[in-house]
């Protein structure tokens, strides 16, 4: 069982370079300057992150989401298999968001938690995961037609003494039907009136576009359309966003690949509807209703956006692409830290670490003297070969976890108190340094052990328990002790060992 | 040194026992009823459902402006308080977002009839719509006494899941001449929630086979509504947020920590929490079972029930708040706490063997005394620490730090004068079988 002392140190001083190795890439990540990174290429960086030490969210900043997928709507068959089909959407769509290692997983049955490191866009991310994007292609109808209806309404109103006039509120350009923000709780009202309900052709439904602002002014299209949609959003089969749209050299256009199935379905309505215009809508918005100039026989279909941003062209090919997510997700819980908080933390953090250590280590110096300091260097000790397993591991360093780190200082050191306390027993009771040393060591094993292990139980337990930052604080927790172990045990032991092999050692100072 | 050995005074455990029976019994009751006069732990939004927003401003901004926009946007009961320093507050408010059960169907707001003859028509469309305001609407019904089962309208309109219209054609078989009929239209949403009836009196005209005259004459009053939009909805920090942006430009309001709750989450929480510190207990308990005796395990999570009632008690005393944090620390406590009854009960079992001769309570007594000084160091090393987060680790750990402070503080004292005492008394009343 006794190594030989030499071995030992041998053991000792290998973790200890192994550890500082490890913790060499923590420490050059994190304090690489921008010109540093200007120099690197992309491959550098991120293999220098990936082997350095992990900061949650609570620590870096970002937003950790908590989806769940919403079955209720869903048959049966439909409802298997649809949470990982929903967790591959979201995949999907999060990789095209640009944040650094995002991380997107299952979690329980119904459950998907993402994580977005870094400064987010909160509400672009949100857009993004949530949108269930319905897509539906109808035909719009024609002016003519919809101004016969107009005038219909018109008639009704005015034998319904009212004195709103739907054609007054609406202003049509030759094109389309545009609503100024005023008038369209007016409309709306109007075309919620049962009477006037029945004066729409009942395979006919009015749908509103996007608000959007033209020179200074807020306005919305009114659209008639045909209710039943000619096209669903799965006759996608791929969709990319691109700048140079027919009409426009610098337009925003998203363009649509179909599948085999609609392609035939897609060039016949495109073919018989030439001139006419067909309406797409995402959630039942209309998002733009292109004119029809020809056949479309290969699928393959131009979106143009307008003024859109490029940004908004591929969150919308994402969209589109990635399809409709199979059910709705609602998100039941949403925790964002911003940067400032973050480091604010890690600041924080830091300084109680230095200050408990502190008072610890004097502490212990005091109490104990030269033993002190050896329990203070195992412990500086345990916090290298902490800090570099937990990075090995590809552990997450969150706020309780710093937290765990502080409380492991003052108890790991009770290995120490423990073995001590023992020695000063043994030395009492009149046994020679050596013999009270490993005395005390052997006697003070059993309760180490079982303190250590009912600490252990309980961060299991925590570990099961909590999410994100708590586990944070379980791992390190949990491996905190393991380490202690080794360190409060095995280092101090070899310590007072190369202390007691000298032959001119006669008094322990304890 | 002089300071290293601290002479501590021989106290005689076994005679003391019965004051700190007491004081315990005193301190645990006391937190029982000061939670009870609480009504309950003042449970934060991890448990409540709600959501919190940390904003700092770069100008000073007082408390009555932030409590204005939260009322403009409805939000009464919103807690708004600094939070550290003078420019940064936390706005909280604890209401559920969003219902954990939808228990209400859908509610019919629309109802209509097609077409209106006037010439003549063979046939009567008529048009049901229903909305649910949580889930989305499966099946829209009439019954009538004209006819003999009830009718089940075909949903037409999908835009919106949660607005559902349907369509049933009559011919005029089913109506007699000149009749006033009463249908009863609901709908059923997807949870399987049947809303209310709605009567519906249609007084219908016909000749010469011909449908010539439909009237609606329930005084029929259109249900205002607001649809709402499938997919995610914005939680209203967005809405809380945009207005603080607005309305404080020049003191650039910032979100440093934004967090929504669900009730879902928040209920689970409730349940899973109760669970894991149970678990906790139930897990000491065979650990200590298996390494120790039963005795001493019953003793020890006894200890631990009380070191967490006070621990809460407390946490609602001072008025902090229930988070997974105070969780977390609780079963920190449970698991660090139980450190200095193992140290105890570990030398009972030694000098078990050591003194066969002395009697359970001297060898409890000498035991207690021998290892006193050693548990209080333990504890000390780490309220140390313990302290220090408290005083420099910043507000979102305060609390968890507290919980600890008071925790290791209890811990210990339940550890040398509890445990022990216990299992001495378990031991007059019951003599084990075997010592030990």
């Amino acid at each position: 069982m006794k190594l030989d002392l030499r071995w030992r140190i041998v053991i000792i001083v290998v973790v200890l370079i192994l550890s500082l190795y490890q913790l060499y890439y923590t420490f050059r990540y994190y304090t690489l300057s921008d010109k540093d990174k200007m120099n690197m290429t992309y491959e550098q960086i991120n293999s220098l992150r990936n082997r350095s030490l992990h900061l949650g969210l609570d620590l870096q900043g970002g937003m950790n989401l908590i989806l769940e997928v919403d079955k209720t709507s869903l048959s049966k068959e439909e409802a298997d298999g649809a949470v990982d089909r929903a967790l591959e959407i979201l995949k999907n769509r999060i990789d095209q968001f640009g944040v650094t290692e995002p991380l997107v997983e299952k979690q329980g049955a119904d459950r998907i938690s993402i994580q977005l490191p870094g400064v987010v866009d909160r509400e672009r991310a949100k857009n993004l995961i949530g949108k269930t994007a319905q897509l539906e292609f109808r035909i719009v109808a024609e002016n003519t037609f919809v101004q016969k209806v107009f005038e219909n309404i018109d008639k009704k109103l005015e034998e319904m003494k009212d004195t709103s006039r739907i054609s007054t509120l609406v202003d049509n350009n030759g094109v389309d039907f545009i609503v100024y923000p005023e008038n369209i709780s007016l409309i709306r009202n109007i075309l919620s009136k049962e009477e006037i309900k029945s004066l729409i052709p009942s395979d006919y439904i009015f749908m509103w576009g996007k608000e959007k602002n033209k020179d200074g002014v807020n306005q919305t299209i009114l659209y008639l359309v045909e209710k039943n949609p000619v096209l669903k959003g799965d006759a996608i089969l791929d969709a990319r966003a691109a700048i140079g749209t027919s009409d426009n050299p610098y337009g925003v256009k998203v363009e649509l690949t179909m599948n085999k199935n609609a392609k035939n379905k897609w060039a016949s309505i495109t073919g018989s509807n030439i001139g006419r215009r067909i309406a797409f809508s995402l959630d039942s918005v209309i998002v733009s209703a292109p004119v029809v100039r020809e056949r479309i026989p290969s699928g393959n279909t131009e979106i143009s956006m307008g003024n859109a941003t490029i940004n908004d062209a591929k969150d919308l090919a994402v969209i589109l692409k990635a399809g409709a997510l199979p059910a709705p997700v609602r998100i039941i819980e949403e925790r964002s830290v911003g940067p400032t908080l973050g480091g604010d933390s890690i600041r924080k953090g830091i300084r109680s670490l230095i200050y408990g250590a502190i008072v610890v280590f004097v502490f212990m110096l005091i109490y104990y003297g030269v033993s002190g300091m050896i329990a203070d260097f195992a412990m500086i000790f345990n916090l290298i070969i902490l800090l570099s397993v937990l990075s090995l591991f590809r552990a997450t360093l969150t706020l309780p976890g710093m937290a765990g780190l502080i409380l492991l200082v003052g108890t790991a050191i009770d290995a120490n108190v423990l073995i001590f306390e023992r020695i000063r027993e043994e030395l009492a009771s009149g046994k020679t340094i050596k013999t009270a040393i490993s005395a005390g060591y052997s006697k003070a094993f059993s309760t180490i052990f079982d303190a250590n292990l009912t600490s252990l139980v309980t961060a299991l337990i925590l570990y099961w328990f909590g999410t994100g930052p708590i586990k944070g604080f379980a791992v390190t927790l949990g491996l905190g002790l393991v380490v202690s172990f080794f360190s409060a045990i095995f280092v101090t032991r070899v310590i007072f060992d190369i202390i007691t092999s000298n032959p001119n050692f006669k008094k322990l100072s304890i | 040194m002089n300071l290293k050995k601290i002479n501590l005074p021989e106290i005689n455990f076994v005679e003391t026992r019965k004051i700190t029976y007491i004081i315990s019994l005193v301190l645990v009751i006391g937190s029982i009823l000061t939670i009870l006069f609480n009504k309950g732990f003042n449970l934060g939004i991890d448990f409540t459902g709600g959501i919190v927003l940390q904003v700092h401003f770069e100008k000073d901004v007082k408390i009555e402006q932030l409590r204005d926009v939260m009322n403009s946007l409805g939000y009464k009961n919103a807690v708004i308080q600094k939070y550290g320093t003078e420019n940064d507050f936390l706005i909280k408010v604890q209401e559920n977002f969003e219902k954990v059960q939808d228990t209400t169907g859908p509610v019919v707001v629309g109802f209509s009839t097609y077409p209106n003859p006037t010439k003549g028509e063979k046939n009567l469309t008529v048009k049901v719509k229903v909305y649910d305001e949580k889930s989305p609407v499966k099946n829209i019904f009439i019954r009538s006494d004209i006819f003999k089962e009830i009718k089940e309208l075909t949903p037409s309109d999908i835009y919106d899941s949660r607005e559902e219209v349907g369509v049933l054609n009559f011919s005029l078989d089913d109506f007699k001449n000149d009749s006033l009929v009463t249908l009863y239209a609901f709908g059923v949403d997807r949870t399987n929630n049947k809303g209310l009836e709605k009567e519906i009196k249609i007084f219908v005209c016909s000749k010469n086979a011909d449908i010539t005259k439909v009237q609606v004459v329930s005084d029929w009053q259109d249900t205002t509504y607001k649809a709402s939009s499938k997919g995610v909805e914005l939680s209203p920090t967005e809405k809380i947020i945009s207005l603080l942006k607005e309305r404080f430009i020049e003191e650039n309001p910032r979100v440093d920590r934004e967090e929504v709750v669900g009730a879902i989450m928040s209920k689970e929480l409730q349940l899973k929490s109760l669970w894991v510190v149970l678990l906790g207990l139930v897990g000491i308990l065979i650990c200590v079972w298996i390494r120790f005796t039963f005795r001493f395990g019953v003793a020890s999570v006894i200890a631990l029930f009380h070191d967490v009632i006070i621990t809460l008690g407390f946490l609602t005393i001072t008025g902090r708040e229930m988070s997974v944090q105070i969780i977390a620390a609780l079963l920190t406590l449970i698991g660090y706490s139980i450190n200095d009854s193992i140290i105890v009960s570990d030398r009972i079992r030694e000098n078990l063997k050591l003194m066969r001769k002395d009697n359970f309570s001297t060898i409890v007594n000498k035991s207690l005394n021998q290892v006193l000084s050693r548990t209080l160091i333990t504890s000390l090393t780490t309220l140390f620490v313990v302290f220090m987060l408290f005083l420099f680790g910043g507000k979102v750990l305060n609390d968890f730090a507290f919980a600890l402070l008071v925790g290791v503080i209890v811990g210990t004292y339940s550890s040398d004068f509890i445990v022990a005492p216990l299992v001495l008394d378990w031991e007059i009343k019951k003599p084990s079988k075997k010592r030990g």
